[in-house]
């Protein structure tokens, strides 16, 4: 008999155990921003002599729609979106690149940069399924930067897309559109962890949080 | 929530004394069991803060009056801030971020021990655990975690007293100290542990 009450003893103390792990508290990780940069290791940044970059940053989440239905992407431009722009063009710029500015040169500039901002959905991008982007609506099409077939990462991607996150790419114009070429996207960079209060972006985080990423990629320089 | 670092330990104890006839002068004849409450200290340069997470559970029989041999399962998390850095991924990327680290180390198997004192109220003796131990190393930043475990040899020296207030009656209490090292070895972003070691302190009830 108490062998049996032994072995329940102990039985249930490892059916306990089973559970013990104990996981730290993380909310006060939530509102510190994340910068997490990937790049092409076989492009040649030093290379780029000019680049574009539209005066607007898509917003993931949102759209309208037209008198026909349609979807419409969503764009932001207002004053502090201006300020985030002119943070990566500041960084660029000190990097040696050139901006250039005409509308036709987004398909002559050696590379383009697009900037998006996930307003409201969450999207998990994975290494087997980094293109989610093709299944929403207007994203960043290769067809805004020329005739391209379509894009892709020459890298592995891993990270969920959160609501609040702001995603800066830039694209490789120079490789050429013949064949059926896909446009690939040389460099990204994702910054999380930047809302605040009711859920409100903070812009001096965000702004922060760009040029720790041009900080932390070295070979972004002619 | 501090108060909750007692809890597993206390409902490990309750269960076993519920299991055992409280009249009997031992659960079991010639057989003594441990459950403690166990603060580890680690140094494995991954997540190096002391804590009292942790429990002990060991059971073993009594050869002779001096020589036990026996069976031990524990567990221990630990954790361990670091303020925002940069890191320099395997892959070449990089990431910026606060984190909190976890190593979460569950080890078990055989004991050893050398009693002196049986009789008296105070018995120390000198003991030796030897096994396998699972870890696991997490990394927490922003709303992510990675994590990645495996398994090592375990082996621990420890020293200790069992206090029975009622030399009739072998239910009393427990106190040791213990050095431990495991194989378990990792890589987790940028960081790398080759081996986990602690040293630490259990406290909890003996019968």
């Amino acid at each position: 008999m108490k062998i049996k009450q032994i072995l329940c003893t102990v039985a249930l103390a490892s059916l306990c155990c089973y559970g013990c792990q104990k996981d730290p508290s993380t909310s006060s990780l939530r509102n510190e921003y994340l910068v997490y940069t990937a790049h092409d290791a076989e492009a040649r940044f030093a290379q780029i002599d000019t680049y574009y970059i539209p005066d607007k940053i898509l917003l993931i989440g949102s759209h309208t729609v037209d008198a026909e239905g349609n979807k419409v992407p969503k764009y932001w431009s207002d004053a502090d979106a201006q300020e985030l722009i002119g943070t990566v063009v500041a960084e660029m710029d000190a990097r040696g690149y050139t901006r250039l500015t005409d509308e036709e040169a987004r398909e002559t500039a050696d590379a383009g940069l697009q900037l998006s901002y996930v307003e409201q959905a969450t999207y998990f991008v994975g290494y087997n399924n980094p293109y989610w982007w093709s299944y929403y609506p207007y994203y960043w099409a290769p067809g805004y930067w020329g005739p391209w077939t379509g894009w892709y990462y020459p890298y592995a991607v891993y990270y969920g897309y959160t609501t609040g996150s702001l995603l800066v790419e830039m694209v490789d114009l120079n490789g050429g559109t013949e064949n059926g070429r896909k446009l690939p996207v040389i460099w990204n960079c994702y910054i999380t962890g930047l809302l605040r209060g009711s859920n409100t972006l903070d812009i001096d985080e965000a702004a922060d949080g760009l040029r720790q990423a041009f900080a932390q990629s070295p070979y972004l320089k002619k | 929530m501090k108060h909750t670092n007692f809890l597993l330990p206390a409902l490990f104890a309750a269960i076993a004394l519920c299991c055992s006839r409280p009249a009997a002068a031992q659960a079991l004849p010639n057989a003594y069991f441990n459950v403690d409450w166990q603060i580890g200290i680690p140094s494995n340069g991954f997540a190096d803060d002391a804590s009292g997470w942790g429990a002990n559970l060991e059971g073993g029989y009594f050869l002779t009056d001096a020589v036990t041999i026996g069976a031990f399962l524990n567990y221990q998390t630990n954790f361990e801030r670091f303020g925002r850095q940069t890191l320099t991924l395997p892959s070449g990327n990089a990431l910026t971020a606060s984190q909190k680290h976890a190593v979460f180390q569950l080890p078990f198997g055989v004991s050893a021990r050398y009693n002196w004192l049986k009789q008296s109220i105070f018995q120390p003796y000198a003991g030796l655990k030897l096994g396998a131990s699972w870890a696991q190393f997490s990394s927490y930043y922003s709303v992510y975690k990675q994590s990645t475990d495996n398994w090592g040899f375990y082996l621990s020296p420890e020293v200790g007293v069992s206090i029975f207030p009622r030399r009739d009656l072998r239910y009393g209490f427990h106190a040791a100290f213990y050095y431990s090292y495991a194989t378990n070895s990792g890589d987790l972003l940028s960081y790398s542990v080759d081996h986990l070691s602690n040293f630490g302190f259990r406290f909890g009830v003996s019968f």
